[in-house]
């Protein structure tokens, strides 16, 4: 991540050390050349506003309305952050500055766009430095000191100062004396306890001597704007200044990439229906094939049964022609005791040969018993009632 | 509206595949009877390729066959035999009783011969050996030989085509 500071000149951190870039050709080669990048700007304009916070175009349009009012001689981009309830701060940066930086670095490599005022504060917070009673920053940029006072989230506008030492003060005084002017209406900040802090030590030591009344503070941080901005692209609370076609651009970008994910959706739920059914239309084919190939073969072995029935017939009824009916007849008269007396009898086909006859004894006798041999070992022999006559059935599998 | 019509539109072609899948089980299912039905028509057919290969014959020629053969045992054995077709009337086309038989191609009469004049059980085993002889000799099959009494009821079929 590559981190910016857009004043007059150019302060680059690379990961490598702050560079300053002086305004020309090299400067936009430099800036061409890096990625990701999280940028702050100072000349920026604030103001402190009331608006009604519940609904987001109404506060945005009074917001801009007020800001506007006391700004009306340039096109302005703004952002807002919430201080109080309907208290916001407003923040503008000139359209025109907006359009500078874009036109050396790309939105896209752009992650976090603020006021240097921003970056600062947030340094300070990290520092755990106290902002609820006041403080006044004194950011030495060598031939440039930058001052700007907090006041809790608020801030002012920062002022740069290039002139002597001796000049800080009276510049120090008019800076509190114009923030707390500013905050009145929101704020009853009291400005009789000073609370300065400095990256530059000659200035602390300067101040401490010229006036005992102010607390000085020395911070060892040459660049604390660009130790504010790391990091912040993962706040949740990001400020990024765009220009109106820049968000125009991305609300269509944004149409369009919705637009393009419900495309895809649709698509998809579209191309999970004809997978199915092309899935089973193909399956369908390939289980047809396959059944019109078995009835092809179906058809060509009824019609080879069809010529070998034809010509092997009479050989298959005559295998089938196997049993003498009078053989097992008799074989059962041969073991039948010569008491019974065959009534009737009936061969039948049940895919085999039975034999099913029925007897009775003769003149009345006692029954003798049927021995269950040869033919009859498993006969199945049951006694039944023939012309009002007891007899037996007797069933044979032949 | 887009994703609305894309589920519309995927419903009605998952309409498709399940209409589709119920045909596919449906002929899946026929293929699984033909396969069944094909085996065993291989299996007959291997077995009839065993077969020795005769002439097939016309039924009403296997039918005077059978009739011819029945004066033949009729003068042997003292028995009668009378040979009707089943359920016909006096005068009527034979071929009008012909049925598909279990052969392809191959046709059957069903008759039903009438035996008379057993009188005892040394006859009946005389008469069960000419209706063997019948079957030896000729194109007819008994189905059931029904006695009671002295009478012999032998329904069976002539094979022809």
């Amino acid at each position: 991540m590559n981190y910016l500071v857009f004043n007059n000149n150019v302060y680059l951190d690379d990961g490598f050390g702050v560079k300053r870039l002086e305004k020309g050709s090299q400067q936009r080669q430099v800036l061409e050349a890096i990625e990701d990048v999280n940028i702050c700007a100072v000349d920026i304009d604030v103001e402190l506003a009331s608006a009604p916070e519940g609904q987001v175009e109404k506060k945005d349009s009074i917001l801009a309305r007020k800001f506007l009012k006391l700004h009306p001689q340039n096109e302005y981009i703004l952002q807002d952050e919430k201080i109080d309830d309907n208290i916001f701060q407003v923040i503008g940066i000139k359209a025109e500055k907006v359009r500078e930086i874009y036109a050396l670095i790309p939105s896209d490599k752009v992650k976090v766009f603020i006021p240097y005022a921003i970056a600062l504060r947030n340094f300070l917070i990290r520092k755990n430095i106290e902002l609820e009673n006041g403080i006044i920053f004194i950011d030495d940029f060598s031939d440039e000191k930058l001052i700007t006072v907090f006041s809790g989230q608020k801030f002012s506008v920062t002022r740069t100062l290039t002139g002597e030492l001796e000049n800080i003060w009276p510049e120090i005084k008019r800076s509190q004396i114009g923030f707390s002017k500013k905050i009145e209406e929101f704020d009853n900040w009291s400005s009789d306890y000073l609370t300065v802090i400095t990256n530059n030590q000659a200035i602390a030591d300067y101040l401490s001597k010229k006036d005992h009344n102010i607390n000085i503070e020395y911070v060892n941080v040459e660049y604390p704007a660009i130790e504010g901005l790391q990091g912040m692209e993962n706040s949740d609370n990001l400020v990024k200044f765009l220009l109106p076609e820049e968000i125009r651009g991305n609300k269509i970008r944004q149409a369009l990439k919705t637009k393009a994910v419900f495309v895809i959706a649709s698509l998809l739920i579209l191309f999970i229906g004809f997978g199915f059914a092309a899935f089973n239309k193909i399956e369908f084919s390939s289980v047809k094939r396959n059944y019109t190939h078995l009835i092809e073969l179906n058809q060509i072995l009824e019609r080879k049964l069809l010529e070998l029935d034809i010509n092997t017939y009479r050989e298959d009824l005559k295998q089938q022609k196997y049993l003498n009916y009078a053989t097992p007849y008799l074989e059962i008269l041969n073991i039948l005791p010569l008491s019974y007396e065959i009534y009737s009898f009936r061969y039948y086909q049940t895919g085999h040969c039975n034999l099913e006859g029925y007897i009775y004894s003769k003149d009345g006798e006692p029954f003798d018993e049927i021995p269950k041999i040869n033919i009859l070992n498993k006969a199945l022999i049951d006694d039944y009632f023939i012309k009002d006559k007891p007899g037996k059935r007797i069933q044979v599998e032949l | 509206m887009m994703i609305l019509t894309g589920i519309i539109v995927s419903i009605i072609f998952v309409n498709i595949g399940f209409s589709i899948n119920r045909e596919t089980k449906g002929v899946s299912a026929q293929i699984k009877d033909i396969k069944i039905q094909n085996n065993l028509l291989e299996t007959e057919i291997l077995r009839k390729q065993t077969l020795t290969k005769r002439s097939p014959v016309p039924i009403s020629k296997a039918l005077s066959l059978v009739i011819n053969d029945t004066r033949y045992l009729e003068g042997n054995s003292g028995t009668s035999m009378n040979i009707r077709i089943e359920r016909s009337q006096d005068n009527e086309d034979i071929a009008s009783h012909y049925i598909d038989s279990q052969y392809q191609g191959i046709k059957k009469l069903p008759v039903i011969i009438q035996v008379d004049k057993s009188s005892s059980e040394t006859d009946m085993g005389a008469v069960l050996s000419d209706i063997y002889q019948l079957e030896t000799e000729t194109d007819f099959k008994a189905n059931e030989i029904d006695k009671e009494g002295n009478a012999v009821l032998v329904k069976g079929d002539v094979y022809g085509f």
